[in-house]
């Protein structure tokens, strides 16, 4: 039964990520930037990717959208499946992949001022997209550009397609990109870093309108960000990274109430909170992130954990492991379920 | 009082340890580019040994002329046969290296020297002193290099000091230029206000902290504009505005093999070849420093 | 816009009159008499002084010098050479075309085939092709103008015999023979700017190929020859019409070899003549019509420039 169930559940998946392996190679040695990490989304869910800079998050979601560079990086082993097709199998510049890309999957990124072409207008760059994916001609293109430009809720929509992204602010910019992503109807957008780069009140701004677009339209989104405070509030799962693998996965509430690995601890320690005394100092995760070339073959958390046992030196990384029935796993030789949240 | 001067002494210690080291990671990332920069460097030492031992390698005296002999084909005698007045053809090339260098090389230096001294005062000064020099840059570059160059090389009466004079000016406007450039971005660093800000002069402020930090573009910079040089003295020994006629040069050679071509088509062709190997190399070496001077390329993916 | 060109022209008027000044001083910085060195030395003072009245030689320099330029200005008289009296006017306006219809073809065929080169270049990085292509290019930046002439007329017209090796024909008289003279001097003219063009479109492209927006073009997947050709050329081409302005000097330059070489009756040669002949007034007024030529070519450029990248248009108004 569990067995039935479990090929149920998988195939009601949307994307089913299979031991991605990216690396990239340099004069110094390969950077195992994604080490061997699994993960699923359903349709229609809302799950967050979570961990600090350099941590392989971003470069998993690039190797999902095949955007590795080829040299010096490579992906070198796994399975994307989408819909039950393997995207591996086709290569970056084949027209498949090229058919997915913002039209099944979308990728907004962080930097919106750098995203969008400078030389020409934000209306031509809309519409191109939805020519290319939607197989419309210029005009209807541009029509359906406006209409979704007002669905993310930009004002004076004809000026606006006239303009060129100089002449809009940071958050419209994103806007502008959302509305991409929303214009060829994808099943899945993933946001990467999207708020890094704006201040807080346009931070708030950009993301409801991310989500209730999510809602609306019942696409499945998955934020890469390193504030884990950020996505409690509307992830459903969360997948913690760490130097390139994942170390802890699970429900939010899960994770939230019961973190088992020491670096989730340590993540959930490190927000600042308004309902704690204002005397307690923040309690920030000793240490820097490890070089990703040559790392050691045990886990790779060790030199910065304060849990840290003899075993941990000795044992090779360790497996995830998977507690009961809601699937909260963790990459860990230690069981910290009693320590609670601090 | 003792402790502060020991720390002192260390800091100069370290500071000369670092010069080294950063002398040493420059050559190695220029030579470990590849197979091409060490050739071209090797290039161009070979024509500067050429150039100076002249005398003891080249087979006969350039200049002396030979009615029986003239436009022999290559043979055991004349290892790339002989010119219109029968002279050796091997001899002038080696010969022609001299005047190709020496002239290129007194070009740069005084065009450098003029050129630097005047984009720091304008990149640093501003206002009316940019905007003469500036504008008069722009009027001389309003001319091409070898009309410029020309003009002035024969107004001047035609000769090496001439052609040196000329050259030099032709490629003073590249050197304002970079270090406007340079000045322009460098001077609103903050090591130029807190310089200012302890009293330092103008003057110190310049060649101090200013110049030392324009170093590697100058470098590069006097590399390449040494093939240019070497290009417009060719191109100005070809024109008959050069070198007075019996110095062989190689533009000039060209020249006098243009008649001959159909005869000894070596005459023309060889020195080009020269002339090519000679610049394209002083080119890729440029190219070479650039990359290694410049710590912004160094140690990418 | 409008205050943009007038600023332009202005200082574009300013830098014309410092090169009439340097055309104008080159006369006067001759050592030794301009004059006897032009009528030669066995002629008397009476005609040198007569010689001296009627080409305005006794007044003041800087008398002298408002004359030359009242007369171009008002009747395009660049005045009468000393040796050969004839009108320098009608000498440019016979020449100057000549010069042009060469410079201009030579032009557009190094920026088509260097922006070409260069975004293959780019685009191929590191294979075969781009290393190869690069090579031959640096090869090309150090090859004098001079010896890929007599290299080409060496090869296609002594050995092949498929080109002329001299000579030229109007394009209005006969076409055809216009267009089989020219393709020798044109090829040559462009060798040294297709090198310049080629590397600098390769070294933006290749800048502009990183760049974040490329990335989301190909993100939103569009496909890849609209990526390179449409997003990421004409963002990179930007700074190189600026070097395609600054180089123009080059070909206007490279014409005076080609022309003494190919035997072409145009300014280029004109000037070799006077420099040869000593005729210093004609040497004057070309040195000064070649800068104007450039001077010109330059200020199209960057106006072009406003017309590709819409931030300077803004900024224009």
């Amino acid at each position: 039964m569990i067995e039935i169930e479990k090929k149920a559940a998988e195939s009601a998946r949307l994307l089913d990520v299979k031991h991605l392996r990216t690396s990239f190679f340099t004069n110094d040695g390969e950077v195992k930037a994604v080490d061997d990490i699994s993960y699923y989304i359903n349709k229609q869910e809302v799950i967050a990717l979570v961990g600090e800079s350099g941590c392989g998050k971003s470069v998993s979601q690039l190797s999902v959208m095949q955007l590795i560079q080829e040299p010096p990086g490579k992906i070198i082993g796994g399975e994307i499946i989408l819909n039950g097709q393997n995207l591996l199998e086709y290569s970056p510049k084949s027209k498949e992949i090229r058919k997915i890309r913002g039209a099944k999957i979308s990728m907004i990124f962080q930097e919106p001022m750098t995203s969008l072409n400078p030389v020409y207008t934000i209306g031509s760059q809309l519409s191109e997209v939805i020519r290319v994916h939607m197989r419309v001609g210029k005009k209807e293109a541009w029509g359906r550009g406006i209409k979704t430009l007002e669905s993310v809720g930009i004002s004076d929509v004809d000026k606006r397609m006239k303009n060129f992204p100089f002449e809009l602010s940071g958050g419209m910019r994103q806007r502008v990109m959302i509305a991409t992503s929303v214009a060829c109807h994808s099943d899945l957008i993933i946001a990467d870093e999207l708020t890094t780069a704006l201040d807080v009140t346009t931070q708030a701004q950009v993301m409801d309108l991310l989500l209730s677009v999510v809602k609306e339209l019942g696409t499945a989104l998955l934020v890469v960000t390193h504030n884990l405070g950020l996505v409690t509030r509307y992830a459903e799962r969360i997948y913690v990274m760490y130097a390139g693998k994942i170390i802890e996965s699970g429900t939010t509430e899960d994770i939230l109430t019961c973190p088992m690995h020491p670096y989730t601890i340590g993540l959930l320690k490190s927000i600042p909170r308004l309902d704690v005394e204002q005397a307690k100092k923040l309690d920030p995760i000793a240490g820097d992130p490890p070089n990703l070339i040559d790392l050691p073959p045990r886990c790779t958390f060790l030199p910065r954990c304060q849990y840290a046992h003899e075993e941990c030196r000795l044992k090779p990384f360790p497996d995830l492991r998977c507690v009961g029935q809601s699937q909260h796993c963790v990459a860990c030789h230690l069981d910290l379920r009693s320590i609670k949240n601090g | 009082m003792e402790d502060k001067d020991l720390k002192l002494l260390n800091i100069e210690n370290v500071q000369k340890d670092n010069k080294k080291k950063r002398f040493r990671q420059t050559v190695s990332v220029f030579f470990g580019r590849g197979l091409i920069a060490k050739i071209c460097f090797s290039i161009i030492v070979v024509f500067i040994v050429l150039a100076i031992i002249a005398p003891l390698i080249a087979p006969y005296d350039p200049n002396i002329q030979s009615l029986q002999e003239t436009k022999r084909k290559p043979s055991s005698e004349h290892l790339l046969g002989t010119d219109h007045l029968g002279r050796d053809v091997l001899s002038r090339i080696i010969y022609g290296t001299r005047v190709s260098l020496y002239a290129s090389v007194l070009a740069g230096l005084f065009a450098a020297s003029i050129g630097i001294f005047l984009g720091l005062l304008a990149g640093y000064y501003g206002k009316i002193a940019s905007l003469v020099i500036m504008r008069l840059t722009d009027a001389q570059l309003s001319i091409p290099g070898i009309v410029f160059t020309l003009v002035l090389a024969s107004v001047m009466g035609g000769g090496l000091k001439s052609i040196v004079i000329a050259i030099g000016i032709g490629m003073i406007p590249t050197y304002i230029r970079m270090m406007n450039g340079l000045v322009l971005s460098l001077k609103e660093n903050d090591f130029v206000t807190a310089a200012r800000l302890i009293g330092q002069t103008n003057s110190l402020i310049l060649f101090k902290h200013l110049l030392p930090n324009c170093f590697p573009s100058l470098i590069v910079l006097f590399t390449i504009n040494l093939g240019a040089g070497i290009m417009l003295e060719a191109a100005l020994s070809f024109l008959g505005v050069g070198i007075n006629p019996p110095t062989a040069t190689w533009g000039g050679m060209v020249s006098d093999g243009y008649a001959l071509l159909i005869a000894n088509p070596l005459l023309s062709i060889l020195p080009g070849i020269c002339i090519i190997l000679l610049v394209v190399s002083f080119n890729i070496v440029g190219d070479g420093l650039r990359d290694a001077l410049d710590p912004r390329l160094r140690g990418k993916l | 816009m409008l205050n943009f060109i007038m600023k332009r022209l202005l200082l574009t008027l300013l830098i014309v009159f410092l090169v009439s000044v340097f055309a104008f001083c080159l006369m006067h910085i001759l050592p030794g008499d301009p004059v006897r060195i032009a009528l030669g030395d066995g002629v008397s003072q009476k005609v040198v002084d007569e010689y001296m009245v009627k080409y305005n030689l006794d007044k003041p320099l800087v008398t002298q010098y408002l004359l030359w330029v009242e007369g171009i200005i008002t009747r395009g008289d660049f005045g009468q050479s000393i040796l050969y009296d004839e009108d320098v006017g009608e000498l440019m306006r016979d020449k100057l075309p000549v010069t042009i219809s060469l410079s201009i073809p030579s032009m557009i065929l190094s920026v088509i085939l260097g922006v070409l080169f260069g975004v293959i270049t780019a685009v191929k990085r590191g294979t075969w092709l781009d290393q190869g292509i690069s090579f031959i290019a640096s090869i090309g930046l150090g090859t004098p103008l001079f010896w890929v002439a007599i290299f080409g007329i060496y090869l296609f017209g002594l050995q092949l015999r498929i080109l002329p090796i001299q000579g030229y024909m109007s394009p209005s008289q006969n076409f055809v023979q216009f267009l089989y003279k020219a393709i020798m001097p044109v090829i040559c003219l462009s060798v040294g700017f297709v090198a310049v063009i080629a590397r600098q479109t390769r070294s933006n492209m290749l800048e502009v190929i990183n760049q974040d927006y490329i990335r989301t073009a190909r993100a939103n997947g569009l496909p890849e020859r609209s990526v390179i050709f449409k997003h990421a050329l004409k963002n990179a081409l930007i700074p190189v019409i600026t070097i395609i302005g600054i180089q123009m000097r080059i070909i206007v330059g490279g014409s005076v070899i080609i022309e003494r070489i190919f035997n072409i009756p145009g300014i280029g040669s004109l000037l070799m003549r006077s420099i040869t002949n000593r005729d210093y007034l004609i040497v004057q007024a070309c040195v000064f019509v070649i800068s104007l030529v450039t001077v010109g070519l330059n200020l199209l450029v960057d106006i072009s420039y406003g017309i590709i990248d819409p931030r300077i248009r803004r900024s224009w108004r």
